[in-house]
């Protein structure tokens, strides 16, 4: 698994984490660049070496060996929103220990940007 | 957005009907045509045959445009589905999310967007009978913000309790003081139990006043 | 007032406008859901509309779609100073003027044509007059300029008054009563040669 290849292949692995998930309806495919520029704040961290157009997003932290993970999921009706977005992140913790042991100390960020 | 008059290569030509065209007996085309829109009673119009053959063709015209209107399907019957499922299409590529609110507490990494926890909140609102949301503006709050231990990411709130502020129409029956605290308890409530979003304020405001029928109350 | 005139146009397209107003504040706050409910109570009757003024129910449904999504984007902006179904109205009948005047050949036709010599003369029975009519008049309001068939299609199939249409297109209300005029007169001429 190269530099390159990396963050792509975690995103895979976070992706499926997250779905599986109860309470998950869906990933939201693209909305990360949305919410940007929707806070007219600018593009933030830039997006090169990022990874993930459907609602993940891995990253190489800045200045450590960790991974900034964003994650943008829409919930279905009837399951409390915080208590999701903890169940994504255990999910998406538990997934890269056990499939991509090199990637400790990851950041998880969880964004609900619908309710269905 | 205004017609841009004259805007059509060749379109002017077509103005060259005479506005003043002069019926043999001496009377305006469009003067009889617009008397006999607006019901104006006219004797002599009443006894000329120019003017009736005049009023003929208007009539024959008035006809075919009555015969058009029953041709055309009902208006229920239109299907639209297709056509509201395109549109939406589109609309869900374009969202206005709203600004990004915390979720949980001052040391989670959790978010929502506004729009989804405006819905949220108007739902609760709308299980009151009689009442209905309308808009529902959620910030967290500055003055109760914790320091955090780093800064909210770029676009995001600080992480502090959310303010919200819900305007509602509420029945005629209803006693205001009454309203607005129920209003501010379905809010709190489904902010905890239903998004786990911690609450400094609910500001409500009674935006309008409808009657049982669900209409407005001025209008009777 | 004959027939349906005199009704403003979001007499018929708005039974609940007070329903309509709070999905509106709702819909500019980023709630899709709500637009979804406002597209499909304003749908059919925009539909409607866009076919009186086009003549082609395919490109009147490109309008109207067309018209939502340009609403959705304009939506913060609404003010709220007229209903939802008027301002609707507006944006369709606009879309379906710059479609009529795309579609306008550059050709003038500075005369009314000559008036056609249809079979239903010789006393056909009333259905097939009907029809005949129709028809003859679906042929003919092609022959109107595009700022023509607009104010005399709201006029006399909408059903809007003068002053709605004067707002609506954006000229003065003399000159929307020029133009439903001509339209008429042209279309009396094209259909009967009544004298």
């Amino acid at each position: 698994m190269t530099e390159q290849q990396a963050p792509r292949a975690l995103a895979d692995v976070v992706g499926s984490a997250v779905l599986a998930t109860r309470g998950v309806a869906f990933l939201r495919p693209g909305l990360a660049e949305l919410l940007r520029s929707s806070v007219g704040l600018g593009a933030g961290r830039g997006t090169s070496g990022a990874a993930g157009a459907s609602g993940v997003r891995v990253e190489r932290g800045k200045g450590s060996q960790g991974l900034d993970i964003e994650v943008y999921v829409v919930l279905s009706r009837g399951h409390r929103a915080l208590d999701v977005t903890r169940a994504v992140r255990s999910a998406v913790v538990a997934a890269l220990e056990e499939q991509a042991p090199e990637a400790v100390s990851a950041r998880v960020r969880v964004t609900v940007t619908g309710v269905v | 957005m205004a017609m841009n008059e004259g805007g059509a290569p060749g379109g002017t030509s077509f103005e060259d009907v005479p506005e003043d065209e002069i019926l043999p007996c001496g009377r305006e085309l469009a003067q009889v045509w617009e008397q006999a829109e607006t019901g104006e009673p006219d004797p002599h119009t009443a006894g000329c045959p120019h003017c009736a053959d005049a009023l003929r063709a208007l009539r024959s015209l008035e006809d075919a445009v009555a015969r058009t209107r029953d041709d055309e399907p009902q208006e229920h019957t239109w299907d639209t589905t297709a056509l509201a499922g395109r549109v939406m299409d589109v609309v869900r590529l374009e969202l206005r999310p709203g600004r990004t609110l915390p979720l949980g507490e001052a040391d989670e990494d959790a978010w929502i967007v506004e729009a989804a926890a405006a819905r949220t909140f108007r739902a609760a609102v709308d299980s009151l009978p009689g009442v209905r949301a309308g808009s529902c503006r959620i910030e967290a709050d500055p003055q109760d913000t914790v320091r955090p231990a780093a800064a909210p990411p770029p676009g995001r709130l600080p992480r502090g309790p959310a303010r919200i502020r819900v305007e509602v129409q509420v029945g005629l029956s209803w006693n205001l003081q009454l309203v607005a605290d129920e209003v501010r308890a379905r809010i709190v409530a489904a902010a905890d139990r239903e998004l786990g979003m911690r609450v400094a304020a609910v500001d409500v405001v009674i935006a309008d006043l409808l009657d049982d029928e669900g209409t407005e109350g001025r209008q009777g | 007032m004959p027939g349906e005139r005199g009704r403003a146009p979001e007499d018929e397209d708005a039974s609940l406008p007070h329903e309509d107003a709070l999905l509106v504040v709702r819909a500019a706050e980023g709630d899709d859901e709500a637009f979804e409910a406002l597209v499909h109570r304003h749908a059919p009757v925009l539909l409607r509309l866009a076919t009186r003024l086009l003549g082609s129910p395919t490109e009147a449904e490109d309008a109207v779609q067309e018209a939502f999504v340009s609403a959705w984007r304009k939506l913060p902006e609404f003010r709220g100073d007229a209903r939802f179904g008027t301002w609707m109205h507006r944006i369709v009948t606009n879309r379906c003027l710059n479609v009529l005047r795309s579609r306008q050949p550059v050709t003038a036709l500075d005369s009314v044509p000559e008036p056609q010599a249809p079979e239903h003369q010789v006393s056909p029975p009333r259905a097939a007059e009907a029809h005949a009519a129709v028809q003859d008049l679906s042929r003919a309001i092609q022959g109107l300029s595009p700022e023509q068939r607009v104010c005399w299609v709201l006029r006399e199939l909408d059903g809007v008054p003068y002053e709605s249409i004067a707002e609506s297109v954006g000229i003065s209300q003399e000159a929307v009563r020029g133009r439903v005029f001509r339209a008429r007169r042209y279309l009396t001429e094209a259909m009967a040669g009544w004298r």
